[in-house]
This record gives structure tokens, C-alpha cells and sequence, in this order.
């Protein structure tokens, strides 16, 4: 046998990628930790938002008139006055049920006592009744509150009109508030949320499948027969890498496509939230966070190829979704405006960029594009540390 | 053929192989016998190129394994101590994807892949998950995807090792039949019983270096012992004790045993 040749021609480096991959992604698609991860975990970002914009929807305080509220009130024929300004308002007022208040409260009700001496006299204090525990009753309470306080305002300027003086005097310095940016959108922080909620998924999608190619390998034992193989270290890297970022791609399509139709449902359904980004917005996103998706998984073998065992890798990968997702979600509650140091920041310059996206804003294609190329230029840096490691045998071997 | 020539191998301060030289021959069946710790593995793991010699080194079909080690490794059948199976992939998609690593492909893959379920006798679970294989099936599927390339040497550490009765005289079987046909087999054991049964040669190594070589008779003749077992111990004491080595016939002692043995 000695010089005789062995079967199987020599392929080109990518075929035995393409090798490594499609191996990877037939074992991964039977695995139900893998599918789970990559295909229903994206569902529940966008379940989440939608949750809380329907709730904000139902129980923050909205403009005065823009929903019916429910009122208990005891005393209802004391101030017919008010009560009828409150109807005009969307206030339902009916009679409170006697000695039943904290009961009344406790069932999501308002409730309004007005003293008798309403009927007498033009000031008088009247109490509302709300439970603030309750979001719904707290932002109520905070409406009719208001209109309340709106109806003493005009009580008080018809009294100085019918003395002759200038209802000014009551507020010698006035405020009008000009909102000068989109229309008032209760669902802006929650948009802002999504960029890193998407960042997050990313850097989670193929978490498991990191893991089990690379270390999982190691720990089982197969890493050492695959090895014997003809193939380089970086063309076994590559194809477990691609498959990784399949099961990347897939998570992130699921999640941004989820995030395009709760939001689309949502507007339509939800008065005061501002119509959602559309199609296009999302398209464009998933095409910029590419070279997120490319870092993600660059990360994740390069972590799993540092730790010394599956366990030590699941707590490392478990936290890394993190690093990159706080600052986004930092940036949601106080949004920053895109700079040429933001774009140069990788990961989190292009965050700021999703963000503007998302809220309709104007983005700058330099720094979208310099933004891109500096996570890309992160990932590819980090790739080639995992391609140098795994030329080590102690990576290979576990010593 | 595979050629060891001067192998140092170390870990830290540990020198697990030390000045190792040794030949395994086509058409022959060679064991490296030793007590734990003695380097075999290692020594395995150098020749399958998955760790570079830090000295010596080795060739494979004349071809050295750290310079061309794509090349020694397409004509190496590599059977590692630890079997290592994809639970969620079957016996037979285990075998196809290492011939498709060795670059095989379409009919003439998956004839092979036949072939090679039917002579080491999978027919019964060829298409099972290998989750809850028996180590005889596992090691049947380890077989078959080293030998998917049909490669002319082939390295086998610890092949029986628990497997039952009749999976051991398959496995046994087999290596005859592939070493009449002219591969060069070398592999690794703890059990004098199979050493004795399948080798044509043998090599027995102790902290790293060859102590003796030479065919069962001829090491028996040796030491004037019957039983390999004996053999093997005397050996080693004779290492223990400073005294040379056994080289058998056609055999330099300074060839194989390496640096002073």
C-alpha cells in the first residue's frame, strides 16, 4: 500500500468548509435547545414591547378626552356644574354605591366624593378616590384630576369676569408648551427599545450552537477524530462560523419581522401611538446589522475557545448579550445624536443609528456606513484571534 | 509505512515522549505496548497532526506530517482513543461526512459508505442517531469513518478496548484482512492477549522511548519467557535497571530505540 494514494480528490478550501457547515446546520436543525433558541427566543422581545405599549396604552395618562373614564361619584347632585363638564370630557359619572368606597376603589374604580356644601357655596373641596398601586386607576385619577382642576380655572375666571377684573391676575405667568418635534408618540421609548432588544437577540440567536460546535466538541470528544481530517484550522472555524451565523440571520429576520408586524398591529389599535416604522426601516436595519451578526458569532467561538469548560462558557455567553445591549438600552431612555465618535464605536455607534431609524429621524449614510464598518473591522479582528487560538493545541486538546 | 524518528514530545515539565524512534511496515500489523503515562498517545497524536513534535519527527508514507500535514493526513485512518460520535447524526451520515472531508462525493461516496456498513456489519443501525450507541457500535461507526478514504495506514489507539467477545474478534478479523491486503496498521494496547494475537511486531515504550522491538518470537526468545505478559514486565525492568534493549533481527537498536536506550 505504501505510496498508493488514498480516495477523494482535493478540494478547494471552500468546499470543505461548505462541508463543515452543512454538517453543523443538519445537526443543530435537530436540535430542538438550538431551534428554540434561534427561532421562538426572537418572538419574545417584540411580545414583551407589545405587552407593555397595549398596557401604557390602557392605563398612562392620555390627553383629556381621547378615552372614556369611568367615575364614581358620591354626592352627584351636589355639583351638577361639574359634573356636566366632566360628561363633556368623556367622564362617565355615576351615583357611588353608599358606605361601598374602598371596595369600589379596590375594583379599578374612581371615585369622587363631593361635600354637600357644594350646593351652597363656589369653593369647596372634593376628594378623589384612586388606588395608586393600580396603573389603571392612577392614570385616571390623574385625567379627571386635571379636567377637575381645568373646571375650577374656568369657575374662577367666569368670577372675576363678573367683577370686572382681569382673569390674568390669577396667573401672571402663563406657559404654553409648543411641541415642535412629531406628533406626540406615547410609543417612543418603547421604539427606542428595539434596536437593543435586536442587538441582544443577535449576540443570543446562535449562542447554543457556538457552544456545542466548538467546546461542546471538545468535551464530547469529537473534536479530536474531526481533527485527523484533511482540513485547516480556519476552514473548520469558517464552516462552524457560517452555520452560526445562518442560525444569527434566522433569529434576527424572526425578530425584526415580529418587531415590524406588533408594532404595525399595535398603531392600529392603540390611540396616541404614532404610526410605526415600516417595512423598508426594517429592511434597512437587518441589512446594517450584518456585520453585528458577523461579531456576535466571532465573539461567541472566540469566548468558547478561552474557557476551560462548556459550564464556564454558558456563564461568559450568557452575559455577553449584555455588553453591547446596556448602552443601547442606556441610549433608549436618553437618545444620543450620531457623531463621528458614536459611528467609530463598534456595535453601539450603529445601535444610535437604529434608533434614529426607528423614531422616522434623519440619518447620515456616512455614519451608517462608517458605523457598519467599524463593527465589521471589530469582527473580523476578533475572527482572526479565534483562528490563531485554534491553532493551539491546548485549545484543541483541553489542556 | 509510518516512520518515528527521534520524537520529543513535552507538556510543561513533563517530557511524555522522549527520543521516541520506531517503523510501523505495510503489509504489517504493529503494537506499541506500554504501561500508562508511557507516551503512547501522545505519540498517536503527533503522527494524526494534531500536535506538533517539539523534536524528531515523523513521516508518513514518506511524507512528514508537520510540514505537508493536510497530505500524511489523507492517507491516514485515524481511530483516537476517544471514539467521539454526533448523538444527533446516524451511523451512516458519521461516515459520509468524513469521506466528504476526504473529498469524496456522489455514488462513488455513497457505494463506499455501503461497502463499509456492510463489512463491519452496521446493516442493523446504519440509520439510527448514535445517541445510545453500544461501544461496539460506536466503535464499528469510528472504524468505518476511519477507513471511509481507504487509506494505507492505519492508526488505531486502544481498538478494543470494552468491546464484548464477538465485537473483539470482528475488529480483529478486519485488521487481518486490511494488513493482507497491505496497509500498514499500527495501534496501541494494554492487553498482551491481543497484542499477541494480531501483531506482526512489536514495540514496547516506557517514559517516552522504545525499550524494546521485534516480533513476538523474537521477543520471547529474549527473555526466555513464554507468556507476553512476562515478557513485557521484563521488559520494562530491564529499562528500570539500566540495561540495554532488544532490537530484533533487520533492526538497529540505535534506529529504534532512540537517544541511549
Amino acid at each position: 500500500m505504501a505510496g498508493v494514494a488514498p480516495r477523494g480528490a482535493v478540494w478547494p478550501w471552500w468546499r470543505r468548509v461548505r462541508v463543515v457547515l452543512g454538517k453543523e446546520l443538519l445537526d443543530h436543525l435537530r436540535d430542538r435547545r438550538s431551534l428554540w433558541l434561534a427561532l421562538v427566543y426572537p418572538l419574545l422581545g417584540p411580545l414583551v414591547v407589545g405587552m407593555l405599549l397595549q398596557l401604557s396604552a390602557s392605563s398612562l395618562r392620555t390627553a383629556p378626552g381621547t378615552r372614556v373614564i369611568s367615575l364614581s361619584v358620591s354626592g352627584l347632585s351636589y355639583a351638577p356644574g361639574l359634573i356636566q363638564y366632566l360628561s363633556r370630557n368623556q367622564v362617565v359619572s355615576t351615583a357611588a354605591l353608599e358606605g361601598g368606597v374602598p371596595g369600589q376603589v379596590r375594583r379599578d374604580a374612581l371615585v369622587l366624593e363631593v361635600p354637600v356644601e357644594a350646593v351652597t357655596r363656589d369653593q369647596f373641596t372634593v376628594r378623589l378616590l384612586f388606588d395608586a398601586n393600580n396603573v389603571v386607576s392612577a392614570g385616571n385619577a390623574g385625567v379627571v384630576a386635571d379636567l377637575i382642576h381645568d373646571y375650577g380655572s374656568e369657575l374662577a375666571k367666569r368670577h372675576l369676569l363678573e367683577r370686572g377684573l382681569d382673569p390674568g391676575l390669577l396667573q401672571p405667568v402663563a406657559v404654553e408648551r409648543v411641541h415642535v418635534g412629531r406628533r406626540f408618540n406615547m410609543g417612543a421609548l418603547f421604539y427606542n427599545l428595539v434596536p437593543p432588544l435586536v442587538v441582544f437577540m443577535i449576540f443570543l440567536g446562535a449562542v447554543y450552537l457556538a457552544l456545542d460546535t466548538t467546546i461542546g466538541e471538545r468535551e464530547r470528544g469529537t473534536l479530536e477524530p474531526l481533527l485527523t481530517a484533511p482540513l485547516r484550522r480556519w476552514e473548520l472555524l469558517l464552516g462552524k462560523a457560517g452555520a452560526a451565523f445562518l442560525f444569527t440571520l434566522a433569529t434576527a429576520v424572526i425578530n425584526l419581522v415580529a418587531f415590524w408586524l406588533m408594532l404595525g398591529g399595535l398603531a392600529v389599535n392603540v390611540p396616541g401611538l404614532d404610526s410605526p416604522p415600516g417595512a423598508g426601516t426594517f429592511l434597512l436595519i437587518f441589512v446594517l446589522a450584518l456585520p453585528i451578526m458577523a461579531l456576535a458569532v466571532a465573539l461567541q467561538i472566540t469566548v468558547a475557545a478561552l474557557a476551560r469548560s462548556m459550564k464556564e462558557a454558558q456563564i461568559y455567553l450568557g452575559l455577553l448579550p449584555l455588553v453591547p445591549t446596556l448602552p443601547g438600552i442606556a441610549s433608549a431612555l436618553s437618545p444620543v445624536t450620531p457623531q463621528l465618535w458614536t459611528a467609530c464605536v463598534p456595535v453601539f455607534g450603529q445601535m444610535v443609528i437604529f434608533t434614529r431609524l426607528i423614531a422616522g429621524a434623519e440619518v447620515d449614510p456616512l455614519h451608517a456606513l462608517l458605523s457598519a464598518v467599524a463593527t465589521a473591522g471589530c469582527a473580523a479582528l476578533v475572527f482572526r484571534w479565534a483562528g490563531w487560538l485554534y491553532e493551539r493545541e491546548s485549545v484543541v486538546m483541553g489542556a | 509505512m509510518i516512520e518515528i524518528s527521534s520524537l520529543t514530545k513535552a507538556f510543561g515539565k513533563v517530557q511524555a515522549v522522549n527520543g521516541l524512534t520506531l517503523e510501523a511496515r505495510d503489509g504489517q500489523i504493529t503494537g506499541l505496548i506500554g504501561p500508562n503515562g508511557a507516551g503512547k498517545s501522545t505519540t498517536f497524536r503527533v503522527v494524526f497532526g494534531l500536535m506538533r513534535p517539539d523534536g524528531g519527527r515523523v513521516l508518513v508514507d514518506g511524507i512528514d506530517v508537520t510540514a505537508g500535514r493536510l497530505e500524511a493526513q489523507r492517507r491516514i485512518g485515524a481511530l483516537p482513543d476517544v471514539r467521539g460520535l454526533y448523538s444527533r447524526l446516524t451511523a451512516r451520515e458519521h461516515i459520509r461526512y468524513f469521506g466528504q472531508l476526504h473529498g469524496l462525493e456522489g455514488p462513488a461516496l455513497e457505494a463506499r459508505v455501503g461497502v463499509l456498513i456492510e463489512m463491519l456489519e452496521m446493516d442493523g443501525f446504519a440509520d439510527r442517531r448514535a445517541r445510545g450507541f453500544s461501544r461496539g457500535q460506536e466503535l464499528k461507526v469510528a472504524l468505518g469513518r476511519a477507513l471511509v478514504h481507504e487509506p494505507s495506514n492505519l492508526i488505531l489507539d486502544e481498538p478494543t478496548n470494552g468491546l464484548d467477545v464477538v465485537s473483539t474478534r470482528a475488529v480483529r478479523r478486519l485488521l487481518r484482512e486490511m494488513r493482507d491486503a497491505g496497509h500498514c496498521i499500527l495501534l496501541s494496547s494494554h492487553l498482551m492477549s491481543e497484542v499477541g494475537a494480531l501483531c506482526d511486531r512489536l514495540v514496547i515504550i516506557d517514559r517516552g522511548r522504545a525499550v524494546a522491538a521485534g516480533s513476538p518470537e523474537e521477543l520471547r526468545a529474549w527473555t526466555g519467557r513464554d507468556d507476553l505478559e512476562e515478557v513485557y514486565l521484563r521488559a520494562l525492568d530491564s529499562q528500570a535497571a539500566g540495561l540495554p534493549g532488544f532490537f530484533g533481527a533487520g533492526l538497529s537498536g540505535a534506529g529504534l530505540s532512540g537517544e541511549g536506550a
